[in-house]
């Protein structure tokens, strides 16, 4: 290309001419790509196989108040599995003493996460629930006086017994919930069912806001089977987040508290999708309390782009169609955010 | 004693001890370490491949999310923690062998998962800048005049971009760089300024992914992951070594105990074969010293009786003697008062015609005539019978004439003293059997002596049987156990009461007090017996019968005949 010699006055059209072949030429090289590879969100399974006795230990676990040292709170407190699986409160004490108070992430689906924690200091659930279990913030108690307290309780240790032939230990009582944490799975979302072929399961404009999330780049981070997830990126990548007055008491670092290296300032887990219409608010600092905020935020901030209201309206359509089921009914959209 | 006991048993408790310790050792936990760590490597060398293909797929836009990398990556981290569990299992020196390959390996790791991580940031930046290009160059949304002399500015950018996407070189880089200046510092429309910031965008980023993508695929962790291996490996080989040693170490401590084991056998089996060969000659020595007691005892036994006897017959030679005298005087005045008494009676007879009845000792002479006459036979048998007393005891005391040691048949003395007996015999008894065995060997002796003892057990025989219709049977043969001639007489008479039978030879015993015995026959025969190295053996049943058993030495030992008879 660089030996074609062009004139003064053909220079514009030409020059038009081929930022339009060039922009074919890209648009050919994605679709060739695109063409080649399936779809970059997967859709959850239907099922998933987890050990039904340790599970259903986990589940009355998940829900016993004596796991905090003052009896007061259980892990559903946070995650209340009949609103999203997260409290829609904006910020909420974090497992890592470090971090200033983070929103809560919805506790469905989490075993398909491969980070966990905004800031991805923890990346297996047993040792997530420890961490809860353990930190001064949360639950704040201690394994000598956690099982003290287990053992005490007869249903418990016969429970144990028969689910792992052996009694009350650290590690049951973490494997139980994280046993639990891997059966909350929300499946058949309408989006699942366009994956899996229903090509009606999803309207034309669901249909045209998935295209918009696909082509406007959102699927550059939201992707695989949780739609992110597994991947970190920097909150503010072309305009820096607005500060928030009112809600700021100390700048939040983000990965940088796991990592200590500076290009991890501000880089926080890009959060799963899944049932996003259910567990607003949104962002690592629930700064946003809708979608649609949320969608023209992520937009500016991170795709360097300025979306119509109709677009944005496409994609938040979309995004309404990833709500799963769980228990045989779609998650609650959550209504309204409470501080 | 029991420390002496004791020392086998710590000896070998010692060895056991020992076999135990090489045995360890030689099946140290290091020895498998090898075995067990190769899977993990492989498993590692694995994912960290999947892990840089993925990488590659991302770069490529051919992977469509980040879910295998990032499963990946985790399979991996739980790799490299195998890795560690495995080398933290092994022995203290495995662990410190181990546990600077294994830092820098989980050093090498973290740095690729951090890029890798970094990558995938950066990675989803370019995508989203390019699909910009790519939407932009699609719909250009300006179409006013003011825009026309942009849009070719544009083109040239897009142009620019496209070479540098596909070969980003220095040289293009400073075109790209200046035209994006340039552009930059132009008022734009909202459209154009987005462009321009997606293409710094990806003039920014795409250089660092490319930089991280070589950093990745250049990490060190096959390299790490190969020192480690080297270091289980040398790590294996010198504890297969060790254990090799201490292999050869328990079979030489099993050998010794073997060694040790079959030397105390073969002591022991020594010490039976010397403790069995000791315990018989000590049989030996007890079964002989008890003969010798019991030799000594008898030896004793007939010292004492001999003693006793010697003593008894120079008593009685004495008394005899002294009681002779005056006996020949009674026999010789006796002889004297008959002739006397029988040439008074003629001149008693006589008077008593002449004058009449007369008394002698106050009794009338025609009674005392006769009864004279027997009062002095009665002093003259009285007399002859004292004589025969005596003689009795010079024969119990002093046993026949010395020195006589004659060879002689024991039939012949037995056939002699029936003879002489044949009277009394044929009085007692009618029914007598001999049963005299010929070709008796001789004995040597004083064969009047023998005569007399069978004489003496013959008439015991004969006055012992109550009527004429008991048997006597005497039997001569020949002894072949002990080298004696026996004589055996057994009657059929009122045989001998149980107490009486340990006394019978002792003399002055008797039970025939008032038919006139002595008590002297059967110590004498006992006494001649003895000097003939003979014995007397005894057998009756009261009311049945009496056996009665003299066994004589046959000749070949006329020393002791002699020394007997001295004695």
């Amino acid at each position: 290309m660089r030996k074609h010699s062009v004139t003064d006055a053909s220079r514009h059209y030409l020059a038009a001419g081929l930022a339009l072949y060039a922009g074919v030429a890209l648009a050919i090289l994605s679709r060739v790509a695109a063409a080649q590879v399936p779809e970059p969100i997967a859709p959850l399974p239907l099922t998933i196989v987890v050990d039904s006795a340790r599970a259903s230990i986990g589940e009355r676990l998940f829900h016993d108040v004596r796991l905090a040292r003052d009896n007061a709170h259980s892990c559903a407190t946070c995650h209340p599995l009949a609103q999203g699986g997260a409290q829609p409160r904006p910020r909420a004490s974090a497992a890592s003493d470090t971090a200033p108070p983070r929103d809560i992430p919805t506790i469905f689906n989490v075993g398909f996460n491969f980070f966990l924690n905004w800031d991805g200091a923890i990346d297996t659930l047993e040792a997530h629930a420890e961490a809860v279990l353990l930190s001064p913030n949360v639950m704040n108690t201690t394994w000598p006086e956690l099982l003290a307290k287990l053992r005490a309780d007869s249903d418990y240790v016969g429970d144990f017994r028969a689910a792992y032939g052996q009694p009350v230990t650290r590690d049951n009582v973490l494997d139980a919930l994280a046993s639990f944490e891997r059966s909350l799975i929300t499946p058949n979302s309408r989006f699942d069912r366009y994956l899996r072929g229903e090509r009606d399961a999803l309207t034309p404009a669901e249909q045209q806001g998935y295209q918009l999330f696909k082509s406007y780049g959102c699927i550059a981070c939201h992707q695989g089977t949780n739609i992110g997830g597994n991947l970190f990126q920097k909150f503010g990548v072309f305009e820096a987040p607005d500060a928030l007055p009112p809600l700021t008491r100390a700048i939040d670092l983000g990965r940088y508290e796991v990592t200590r290296v500076p290009r991890d300032r501000a880089v926080f887990r890009v959060p799963s999708l899944r049932n996003v219409a259910a567990t607003a608010p949104y962002f690592h600092d629930g700064r946003a309390a809708t979608l649609e905020v949320a969608v023209d935020t992520m937009a500016r901030m991170q795709l360097g782009r300025r979306l119509t209201e109709g677009e944005i309206g496409f994609i938040v359509r979309f995004l309404h169609t990833l709500t799963g089921e769980w228990h045989g009914k779609p998650l609650p959209v959550v209504t309204s955010v409470t501080e | 004693m029991i420390r002496e006991a004791s020392r086998p048993w710590s000896i070998v408790v010692g060895l056991l001890f020992l076999l135990t310790y090489f045995f360890i050792q030689s099946r140290g936990p290091d020895l498998t370490l090898r075995a067990r760590m190769q899977e993990a490597f492989q498993s590692f060398a694995l994912h960290d491949a999947e892990l840089t293909r993925d990488v590659l797929l991302v770069r490529a836009g051919l992977l469509p999310s980040y879910d295998s990398l990032a499963a990946t990556s985790r399979d991996w981290s739980q790799d490299l923690e195998a890795l560690r569990r495995e080398s933290a299992s092994g022995s203290r020196e495995a662990v410190a062998a181990l546990s600077e390959p294994i830092e820098a390996l989980a050093g090498a790791v973290q740095r690729k998962q951090a890029l890798i991580e970094h990558f995938k940031s950066d990675n989803a930046l370019l995508r989203n800048s390019l699909i910009y290009f790519d939407r932009a160059g699609q719909a250009p949304r300006s179409r006013s005049d003011r825009d026309n002399a942009l849009i070719s500015e544009i083109g040239v950018l897009s142009r620019a971009m496209m070479r540098f996407v596909v070969a980003p070189e220095p040289n293009s880089n400073i075109d790209v760089q200046a035209l994006l200046d340039r552009l930059s510092k132009l008022p734009l429309s909202q459209d154009f300024r987005d462009s321009v910031v997606h293409g710094q965008m990806v003039f920014q980023v795409l250089p660092e992914v490319d930089r991280q993508l070589r950093e990745i695929i250049a990490a060190p962790t096959a390299a790490h992951a190969h020192t480690m291996q080297n270091a289980v490996l040398q790590y294996s080989r010198q504890a297969e070594a060790r254990a090799q040693v201490f292999r050869l170490l328990l079979y030489f401590a099993a050998l010794i105990l073997l060694g040790y084991l079959v030397c105390q056998f073969v002591r022991l089996r020594l010490n039976a074969v010397e403790l069995h060969r000791t315990n018989e000659e000590l049989n030996r020595e007890i079964t002989q010293h008890n003969r010798l007691q019991e030799a000594n005892r008898q030896q004793e036994l007939q010292l004492i009786q001999a003693n006793k006897m010697t003593a008894l017959g120079i008593l009685v030679s004495g008394v005899a003697h002294e009681i002779n005298n005056p006996n020949q005087l009674v026999l010789t005045n006796s002889r004297v008062l008959t002739k006397a008494w029988e040439d008074a009676v003629k001149i008693l007879d006589r008077y008593q015609r002449e004058d009449g009845e007369l008394t002698l000792a106050r009794l009338p002479y025609s009674e005392m005539r006769e009864t004279v006459a027997a009062l002095i036979r009665d002093v003259k048998a009285g007399a002859l019978r004292i004589g025969r007393i005596v003689d009795d005891l010079k024969n119990f005391a002093r046993p026949g004439p010395r020195g006589v040691a004659d060879a002689f048949q024991l039939n012949d003395a037995v056939q002699r003293a029936m003879r002489l007996l044949a009277h009394l015999i044929n009085q007692r008894t009618a029914k007598l059997r001999t049963n005299l065995a010929p070709h008796l060997p001789p004995m040597r002796g004083n064969a009047q002596q023998v005569e007399q003892i069978v004489i003496n057990v013959l008439v015991n025989a004969l006055e012992a049987l109550p009527d004429r219709d008991r048997a006597i049977t005497i039997s001569t043969y020949f002894a072949v156990g002990d080298g004696s001639v026996v004589l055996e007489v057994r009657d059929e008479g009122i045989g001998i009461a149980p107490q009486h039978l340990q006394r019978l030879c002792d003399p002055f015993f008797t039970t025939k007090q008032e038919t006139g015995g002595t008590g002297l026959g059967l110590a004498i025969c006992l006494s001649l017996a003895r000097a003939h190295k003979g014995c007397l053996e005894f057998d009756s049943a009261p009311g049945k019968g009496t056996r009665v058993v003299v066994k004589f030495q046959c000749l070949d030992e006329p020393a002791s005949l002699h020394a007997e008879a001295t004695a």
